[in-house]
């Protein structure tokens, strides 16, 4: 067995391999930061992925030089091979050094960006989930059971194995219950907006114009008014529509409720509120009103329909902050930091707390900006959420459902920490133009100095990154560098293979008899030695990659990179191809 | 007898190989952290720079070229006798009086530490940050859009504020240079980062790296120390250092599995570093506090040095096959 084992190298490497995982495995376990403890053994795997990568390239060297060296000796290899060159014994051995070249890159380049990004997931997630229980412990001790209930809520969103909490989640909503005196109105949970096709979309004038007859000979008033108005706002000129529009109004406004039942004149009212504020622009109102009507009267087309097209018109101006507030337990890139805008004279630096797609949009928290020339600050605003869309930021986020009637809906608007003169002077004032497109913004990581490394970013992203960077105040050549030492590590790891395995049958073992056991003790002695060695291999490429990279740019230190990686293959396998069988 | 020849070549050769590339890649990296000056600062920096550069990288060159001349002589030995002197004399010689003769190359000082020296350029606020991007210090990203000699205008701090604040606004700022810190007084404000050049991460060390240059740093600053004090202490300290690397050597030979003696050597050279430093800065240190003559204890490492460097040298001699490679 160990006879089998010593004779082909590759048992001996990936005997190395498991070994170095258990080593990294049993080690994350110890290492467990303060983290969830849902997320322990998601961390622990993910840790000894990382720690394996780290030290992936001196564990094969070691065991490449180890499984070399135990071979059997070069009497046996001759008796078995007759005179031949040690590099015609090993060619076989060549094409399985490629094809784990191969795959070690797809791991560097490929999986490893996604294991760092899964470790800033763990860190981030357990700081919200902590900012969570902190807010509903803090509602709880004020006796605010609703806010209490919303922060645990969402603090089990993250942590869903926490029994306590669960346990304190259900012993709320229990007294939450049997405080109520009358039966909870129905909330509705499924808050996924219902739209309906409007049917307006894509028609002419003249067609509009048919419609809203068509409505108004079906003494469809509030539908008449709407699609005379329309057509009214495509052709002006068209007098016929501006007529009926105002006819329809008319009868709206005229309507004999004496006939109605009570309830059907209090609908009929409240839709001809919720009209008018349709009508003048107010969507917000309008919406609220539509909703609550909605949930009294579910069947009544005129609610449905103009629900859906407050809804619609809401928004483009605004964003429904519960989706918004989705974004709080779900990974995204966090700490963005960029500059926005510049101009002669003008720069306008933007930090976004997190950025994070749901089906609804793309949605950030935490956003500030601020806003400078040479005079002084203009000025700095934060805004607790935003919803990205075009390129452009919506900053104004509303409640979707209105509660009660007299409750102040919530809303969220930038503050002002500064200055706010100049943004109320614009015209969409809750609207900020964002320069780096969605691609771009998870490369922006500057936000906070400790999570400014690129190694959660893929490979082809720091690629596309690598040329606008700079104009969103990073230096462009740190980005290079990465992409060249990343480039490095798949050339350096066949490279150092080859290596290798020369200097393991350069300095075989010449033993008589069997090998001693005591000698596996000092096993783990290789690859320690061979963390150093390779990493001043590494150091002294880096140093000289920079230097070309930052005298002569990126293209050049590109080329150098790939004429010194040809030359230290061709050189490896010189020392391969020159290795004796005596 | 041709190894009376062979060894000091060999051992000359891979010196000044090693010599001009440990050499080559310090400058490059000295001249990557000093870069964002301007090119015209960057060559005085690093210009001024070279002598006492030459003067670090010599003994990891002696030290390294001594190493790989007994893996050479352990794979073909010679004579014994020759084998013994060639290699000790010759690190001896080349450090000692190579060490003297570029410290000659190097300004004429005495001054201590933090005086400006003639011929030394003084670095400037735009080593450590660069204007118009977001510089990156150990906690805490700043943006400036001007650097002078001594003002920034304005200053941008993030991660600067309360939770929801969390940039800073700061119309203008004095900046100065300090050899530890960089300060950075504001209205309101002091900001005080370490002084790490804004390209230094390009040509950092790997953290599994640091250990290891970092004791080689410390052991350049004792021989620089111990040359500034005394020179017969100088040569005592040196001589310590060749006996315990060739004291090393033995591991070369040690058993039939080579790989396991280069293995040995090259963790016991990285063990007596380390021993250097440990005795340097834990034992001297501490018997320093309770000893009424601190000064008796001031060559302790090199003492210890020397006694390990001794007993290997000795194991070798008494225990360890000399020609191993040639019995088998």
């Amino acid at each position: 067995m160990r006879r089998r084992m010593v004779q082909n190298p590759f048992s001996i490497l990936f005997l190395f391999y498991l070994l170095a995982f258990g080593v990294f495995f049993f080690y994350s376990i110890f290492t467990f930061p303060g983290y969830l403890p849902t997320f322990q053994w998601p961390f622990v795997w993910t840790s000894s992925f990382l720690l394996f990568m780290r030290y992936c390239i001196p564990v094969t060297v070691a065991a490449v030089a180890v499984a070399y060296s135990l071979l059997p000796t070069a009497e046996t290899v001759r008796m078995r091979a007759g005179r031949q060159p040690f590099a015609r014994l090993v060619s076989s051995h060549l094409t399985s050094f490629i094809a784990l070249t191969v795959v070690y890159t797809a791991l560097v380049l490929g999986l490893h960006p996604l294991a760092v990004r899964n470790m800033e997931r763990f860190d981030s997630l357990t700081l919200e989930a902590r900012v969570f229980k902190e807010k509903a412990e803090a509602a709880l001790a004020e006796e605010d059971r609703d806010t209490a209930l919303a922060n645990y809520q969402r603090y089990l969103a993250i942590d869903n194995d926490n029994r306590r909490i669960m346990k304190l989640v259900s012993d709320l909503q229990m007294e939450m219950i049997a405080d109520r005196s009358e039966p909870p109105r129905e909330v509705r949970q499924d808050l996924e907006p219902m739209r309906i096709k409007d049917l307006a979309e894509g028609r002419e004038s003249y067609e509009l114009l048919e419609m809203a007859q068509s409505y108004y000979e079906r003494e469809d008033y509030f539908s008449a008014h709407y699609y005379a108005n329309l057509a009214y706002q495509i052709d002006p000129n068209s007098r016929d529509a501006r007529r009926l529009a105002a006819k329809a109004r008319e009868m709206i406004a005229s309507k004999d409720l004496s006939k109605l039942d009570v309830e059907e004149m209090r609908l009929y009212e409240r839709k001809r509120e919720g009209y008018e504020y349709f009508i003048n622009g107010e969507y917000l109102k309008a919406y609220h009103v539509f909703r609550e009507l909605q949930d009294i009267y579910p069947q009544d087309a005129d609610v449905i329909s103009y629900l859906n097209k407050s809804e619609e018109r809401l928004s483009r101006e605004t964003f429904f902050l519960d989706e918004a507030e989705q974004i709080d337990t779900l990974p995204g890139a966090t700490e963005l930091l960029f500059v926005n805008y510049r101009e002669e004279d003008e720069r306008e630096i933007v930090f976004i707390g997190k950025l994070a797609g749901i089906d609804a949009g793309i949605f950030c928290k935490d956003i500030e900006v601020l806003r400078f020339s040479a005079q002084g600050l203009l000025y700095h605003y934060y805004a607790p959420y935003g919803k990205l869309r075009d390129g452009t930021l919506n900053l104004h986020g509303v409640d979707r459902i209105a509660g009660d009637r007299e409750a102040i809906p919530r809303e969220a608007v930038p503050r002002y920490l500064s200055g706010a003169t100049r943004l109320r002077r614009e015209r969409l004032p809750y609207m900020l133009s964002v320069e780096p497109n969605l691609e771009q913004l998870p490369t922006l990581k500057g936000g906070k100095a400790a999570s400014a490394s690129a190694e959660s970013l893929g490979f082809f992203a720091l690629w596309q990154a690598r040329r606008q960077i700079a104009s969103y105040g990073y230096l462009e050549s740190s980005i290079s560098a990465e992409i060249l030492r990343r480039l490095l590590l798949p050339f350096s790891f066949l490279v150092l293979c080859l290596l290798s395995v020369a200097v393991g049958w350069r300095f075989q073992a010449r033993f008589f008899a069997r090998l001693h056991w005591i000698l596996f003790v000092f096993m783990p002695l290789f690859p320690i030695v061979a963390i150093s060695l390779t990493g001043l291999y590494l150091h002294a490429q880096k140093i000289l990659l920079a230097f070309v990279l930052l005298r002569l740019g990126f293209s050049i230190s590109l080329i150098v990179f790939l004429v010194l990686q040809g030359l230290l293959l061709l050189i490896s396998m010189i020392i391969l191809a020159g290795q004796r069988t005596d | 007898m041709k190894d009376v020849l062979r060894l000091p070549i060999l051992f000359l050769f891979v010196f000044v190989l090693l010599f001009i590339l440990f050499s080559a890649l310090s400058v490059l990296a000295l001249w990557g952290g000093v870069y964002s000056e301007g090119r015209e600062a960057a060559l005085q920096v690093v210009e001024a720079h070279i002598p006492q550069l030459l003067v670090q990288m010599l003994p990891a060159a002696v030290l390294v070229a001594l190493v790989v001349l007994l893996a050479r002589i352990a794979a073909k030995p010679g004579s014994r006798f020759l084998s013994l002197l060639i290699p000790l004399a010759g690190a001896f010689v080349l450090l000692a009086f190579g060490y003297q003769i570029l410290q000659r190359l190097g300004p004429a000082d005495a001054a201590g530490p933090g005086v400006s020296r003639p011929g030394v350029v003084e670095p400037s606020p735009r080593r450590f940050l660069l204007p118009e991007v977001f510089n990156t210090t150990e906690s805490k990203v700043i943006y400036v859009e001007q650097i002078d000699e001594r003002t920034v205008s304005p200053v941008v701090l993030a991660e600067g504020g309360s939770a929801d604040q969390k940039l800073l606004y700061f119309p203008q700022g004095r900046i100065s240079v300090g050899e530890d810190s960089i300060v950075v007084r504001m209205a309101g404000y002091t900001l005080e980062i370490d002084p790490d050049p804004v390209f230094g991460s390009m040509f950092a060390a790997d953290p599994v790296l640091r250990r290891f240059f970092s004791d080689l740093d410390f052991l350049n600053r004792e021989l620089q120390r111990v040359f500034r004090h005394s020179l017969p202490a100088f040569y005592f300290a040196v001589l310590a250092l060749v006996v315990a690397f060739y004291g090393s050597g033995m591991f070369l030979r040690l058993t039939r599995w080579h790989l396991l003696n280069v293995t040995l050597a090259l963790l016991a050279i990285r063990g007596l570093l380390a021993l250097f430093r440990f005795m340097s800065e834990g034992v001297v240190f501490e018997l320093e506090k309770v000893l009424r003559n601190p000064q008796a204890v001031q060559f302790l490492p090199e003492l210890a040095l020397l006694v390990v460097g001794g007993l290997l040298l000795l194991l070798d001699l008494l225990f360890v096959p000399f020609q191993r490679v040639e019995e088998e």
